[in-house]
């Protein structure tokens, strides 16, 4: 299954040689880690924020952040998570702009793309996953993010929440019924006769 | 534990948010560190088609070209240490306030005082690296709070005949 492929098996790379030379003043070093960290936040920050400006925004913000507290990165994490979880605290002051900016502009809806009828069904499936996220709080969106697209593990997710592992379980699953009833709203909305 | 995977109908239940708290959990920490009941746990999941199907459209999410240039200069500008016009502000209004002081006579204590706090605080603006955005506005108001403080203490030092 398609699934299974994508879990968990990426190889990891290792970054301590970078760090270490980041924080000895390589200003070589500092770069690579800015380039090899920006994809991933970049990608982690559009599935949160879901608009390209806000997910640049926050990816200069954490990767600016990353490399300015090098020297707190404790090495019991992975690199990535701690990234991430600058990333989310980054998203979280993002989010809070966004609502201070939403009284002054229209909301800034996702572009909805070509109609279910020119989408291929791998494609319009993926397309009513982003719209059913869209729909959840932020709350839940996160934890499917960290769990479903970062691939992190529950222990991992409960760190850098800072919440029980048990807490984390139960925010993952009622997310997974959130977004189940989601997409069917979504997909009843594209097939409003049940059509296929 | 008296598995070496997750029973099959173990993990639906887990998959489906069934089980016991105490159950779940130890069933979640065995996933977090066994790749094929972590697979096995994603393929169980109803949504498991959409995610894969959202994953693999991911692969588009490309940043933007302008984005990394945009990083290294910031990264290079912050490297290079605070803006040069943060300092040339704090010397330029330093400078203006001592004029201002010498102008109007004011008692020696106060001027020495005056300097100290000026450089004090230009330590700390160069220290907490504040952008210049922030600063002007932070200055302009310390600036104009000292020429208040000053002409107040002008004006009591002048009643008090101490001048």
């Amino acid at each position: 299954m398609a699934a299974t492929a994508l879990r968990l098996h990426e190889p990891e790379l290792d970054e301590t040689p970078w760090i270490d030379a980041a924080l000895r003043g390589d200003e070589q070093a500092r770069a690579l880690l800015a380039e090899r960290t920006s994809p991933m936040v970049f990608r982690f920050a559009m599935r949160l924020l879901r608009n390209e400006q806000d997910a640049c925004d926050a990816t200069q913000e954490t990767v600016v952040k990353v490399l300015r507290n090098l020297h707190r990165y404790d090495n019991r994490w992975r690199f990535t998570t701690w990234v991430l979880s600058i990333a989310r605290n980054t998203c979280i002051d993002e989010f809070r702009r966004r609502r201070r900016r939403s009284y002054e502009e229209p909301p800034d809806v996702a572009d909805p793309g070509p109609g279910p009828l020119e989408l291929s069904d791998h494609t319009q499936r993926a397309q009513t996953l982003h719209q059913a996220m869209d729909k959840l709080p932020p709350m839940y969106r996160e934890v499917l993010v960290l769990y479903h697209f970062e691939h992190l593990k529950y222990r991992e997710i409960a760190d850098m929440l800072d919440l029980p592992i048990g807490t984390v379980m139960n925010r993952i699953f009622r997310a997974r019924q959130k977004l189940r009833t989601a997409y069917e709203e979504v997909e009843a909305m594209d097939h409003p006769l049940g059509a296929h | 534990m008296p598995w070496l995977h997750v029973p099959e109908a173990l993990l639906r239940r887990f998959v489906a948010g069934e089980l016991p708290e105490e159950d779940a959990i130890t069933v979640a920490l065995h996933v977090d560190d066994c790749p094929a009941c972590a697979g096995r746990a994603l393929a169980a999941e109803p949504m498991a088609m959409a995610f894969s199907a959202a994953l693999s459209q991911d692969t588009d999410l490309v940043l933007p070209p302008k984005l990394l240039p945009e990083i290294r200069s910031r990264l290079a500008r912050e490297a290079a240490g605070p803006p040069a016009s943060v300092p040339a502000l704090v010397a330029g209004l330093s400078a203006a306030a001592l004029l201002l002081f010498l102008l109007l006579g004011a008692p020696g204590e106060l001027l020495a005082g005056l300097s100290a706090l000026a450089a004090a605080s230009g330590a700390v603006l160069r220290a907490v690296e504040l952008p210049v955005s922030l600063v002007t506005p932070v200055w302009l108001a310390a600036a104009m709070l000292t020429f208040a403080a000053a002409a107040v203490t002008a004006r009591r030092l002048e009643l008090g005949g101490l001048r």
